[in-house]
């Protein structure tokens, strides 16, 4: 039965043109239990741990002549330390639109290192002071690069968002001004710190985002390079590096989306 | 309290809404489909069902880090839960894409004689391998039905599961290493990283002689195959009896240390209340907290679910699974009145003392209308579940009695 599951799987694969598992080196004992594979969700490579060709392949080389499948096993067994590579899914959920300052703080803040559903899927009515303590957390616990203020917007926007509650911020001034003008920028380091950028980039490799210098080698020839890296960082997305989304930096001033798009050329 | 009701009633009216529309000839809208979601029993518990890497459609706890729970109704499979439906949970965002198993490498410092750095096949060369069947259940497990609510990963029961772990004991690493006098903890960690450089790093850590009782062992496969890369891949720690927070996935880094280890997530995070049920009144803060360690005794019907019709008098046969840290289940019992009587179920197969033990009954529905079905285990130890849930600040270790409702007609 499992051995006939097996044969149906590379089959299948065999006769789609795009097959994935045809790419590298697999395993071929672990394709009875590949279901997501089969159903055609995301893409998979398994390699085999252990030296040789394994039982199943054997299996199969004895018990088919068809070309396509000894091609298949041989492919399998020459490619055994290729690692084995997951894509994840794309994020689906948002943060819930707002016109409260807290919004586009949580916006650039929060999806620095969690997705929005963290926040989506939380329990009904919590309070903005049950809300506020957890943004603190996130500042304390978890050293997220949020000032004590930020914290109770943050908090004030997920109570009014999440719990149906109106926002009452008390005891901090309204906010009037974006995030990167709190502080008088002084120069890009200073962007680049305040706004986290260098936890998910690096100049020379690729950390969560691609490398500084990967992104000046794709622009180097582009006229329109600043504009388009200054709209990248201002609106963020995923699909041009991978789909690990980056978050949208929608406080930034052109004049700083300008000084930081020309430190990325700058590496080309 | 009847959770299951509330879940039945929400599936019913999904569906007759569909009908309706049907009905009304509108059945070309583009109806979400019954298979893509699925709703737990708690306010806000629709999850949406998405296949991640070699899994089977599962419930979306979080996207980044990636935090999957299995549907219930997958236990009914039988006694092993199935590698593609297995709960995957993340600490940190920033988990590895990519990992050459030839390549991967664990290395054990701190007190010991000789520091290692030990392949996939080191680890498989140091004796033979070993094999235990353990549940692995999530500290978070069923934290949507504590009360009141408290913030986290909001899960409903399916955050555990059982699988048979081949690998080597860790003592069998460390006798490699040669453990040092004055050595008090171990500290382990995996490949996942945080991306600030303010957060604190996922690090476990346990008392020296848990990681010498050949029992906690460094698995390379879990039920007969290469560990799924979201469970672990290549290697991961079983921690037989505890709580999931100490299977570290990816497993790449043990200390031995020669004090207690402070780092956040010992010291701060993942904490239970210092006292006998890890409890306190609902609401208040605790005094003194101390790490979460063993797991709770729990029971679970599996064969039915919530809101299914029943004719009245026709016996049926039940079934469900128990566990507990390590004791050894010694009594199911399952109750129709409210817990007024019990009526003890017979023990499945014993696969050993971490493991899930099923068990199953013959129950006669003998009154009409809604009936709430009970189960409640008992330990070698004497321990039962409390009837109703304990509550500590972080929604942790819940193992009330479980409750269903069924309709008899």
């Amino acid at each position: 039965m499992k051995r006939l599951n097996l044969f149906k799987i590379l089959i299948g694969k065999l006769f789609q043109p795009n097959a994935k598992y045809r790419r590298s080196g697999m395993d071929c004992r672990n394709l009875g239990s590949m279901d997501g594979g089969v159903r055609g969700i995301p893409a998979i490579w398994i390699p085999a741990i252990h030296a040789g060709m394994t039982d199943s392949c054997n299996l199969i080389l004895i018990g088919l002549k068809t070309v396509g499948f000894v091609a298949l096993c041989a492919f399998a067994s020459v490619a055994l330390s290729e690692p084995l590579t997951i894509k994840l899914p794309a994020e689906t959920v948002k943060l819930r639109p707002s016109d409260t300052p807290g919004y586009a703080l949580a916006l650039q803040k929060c999806a620095i290192c969690h997705s929005a559903d963290y926040i989506e899927y939380q329990p009904p009515g919590m309070s903005e002071a049950q809300w506020t303590a957890e943004v603190g957390k996130m500042q304390h616990a978890y050293g997220a690069p949020i000032t004590d203020d930020e914290v109770k917007l943050i908090g004030a926007y997920l109570a009014a968002s999440y719990s149906g509650k109106p926002a009452q911020v008390t005891g901090i001034q309204p906010y009037t001004q974006p995030l990167a003008t709190i502080t008088p920028i002084a120069d890009v380091r200073v962007l680049l710190d305040q706004n986290a950028c260098l936890s998910c980039h690096a100049i020379d490799k690729k950390l969560v985002g691609p490398s500084y210098r990967d992104i000046a080698a794709r622009y180097k020839d582009d006229p329109k390079a600043m504009d388009k890296l200054a709209e990248f960082i201002a609106k963020g997305g995923s699909g041009r590096w991978g789909d690990i989304p980056m978050p949208p930096f929608p406080a930034l001033k052109p004049e700083e989306l300008k000084s930081l798009a020309g430190f990325v050329v700058g590496w080309k | 309290m009847n959770l299951h009701d509330e879940k039945n009633k929400l599936q019913r009216r999904q569906f007759l809404q569909g009908m309706g529309l049907a009905a009304a000839g509108l059945a070309f809208a583009p109806l979400r489909s019954q298979a893509d979601t699925e709703t737990l029993a708690f306010g806000n518990g629709t999850r949406e069902l998405i296949a991640y890497p070699q899994k089977r459609p599962l419930m979306l706890v979080t996207a980044r880090p990636p935090h999957l729970e299995m549907p219930f109704a997958v236990f009914k499979e039988g006694v092993l839960t199935p590698n593609d439906a297995f709960f995957v949970r993340y600490h940190m965002p920033n988990i590895p894409a990519s990992i050459d198993a030839g390549l991967h490498r664990l290395k054990v410092s701190g007190l010991v004689d000789k520091p290692l750095s030990l392949s996939l096949k080191d680890l498989q060369g140091l004796g033979d391998p070993v094999e235990i069947v353990a549940v692995n259940q999530c500290s978070g497990n069923s934290r949507g039905f504590v009360s009141p609510r408290v913030f986290g990963a909001q899960l409903g029961n399916g955050s555990m599961g059982n699988a048979r772990w081949t690998g080597i004991p860790l003592k069998k690493v460390l006798e490699q290493a040669g453990v040092q006098a004055g050595a008090k903890q171990v500290t382990v960690r995996g490949l996942d990283h945080a991306v600030l450089p303010a957060t604190p790093e996922f690090v476990k850590a346990f008392d020296i002689d848990l990681a010498l009782n050949g029992e906690t062992m460094i698995a390379w496969a879990m039920n007969g195959a290469d560990i799924p890369f979201l469970n672990g891949y290549p290697i991961k720690l079983i921690v037989p009896g505890y709580f999931g927070t100490y299977w570290v996935k990816h497993l790449s880094e043990i200390e031995v240390i020669g004090h207690d280890f402070d780092g956040f997530f010992m010291k701060t995070a993942y904490r239970v209340p210092d006292n006998d049920c890890q409890c306190i009144p609902a609401g208040s803060n605790p005094d003194k907290m101390r790490p979460i360690t063993q797991l709770k005794i729990r029971s679970f019907i599996t064969s039915l679910r919530g809101g299914e019709s029943l004719a009245l008098g026709n016996p049926m046969a039940l079934q469900g699974i128990a566990f507990d840290s390590g004791a050894g289940i010694s009594a199911v019992e399952i109750s129709d009145d409210g817990g007024q009587h019990w009526q003890a179920a017979t023990l499945g197969e014993d696969l050993g003392k971490y493991s899930f033990r099923e068990w199953r009954t013959t129950w006669k529905p003998q009154s009409k209308g809604k009936v709430a079905l009970q189960v409640r285990a008992r330990n070698r130890l004497g321990e039962e579940q409390p009837a109703a849930g304990l509550w500590n600040p972080g929604g942790y270790a819940h193992n009330a009695i479980e409750t269903i409702s069924v309709f008899v007609v």
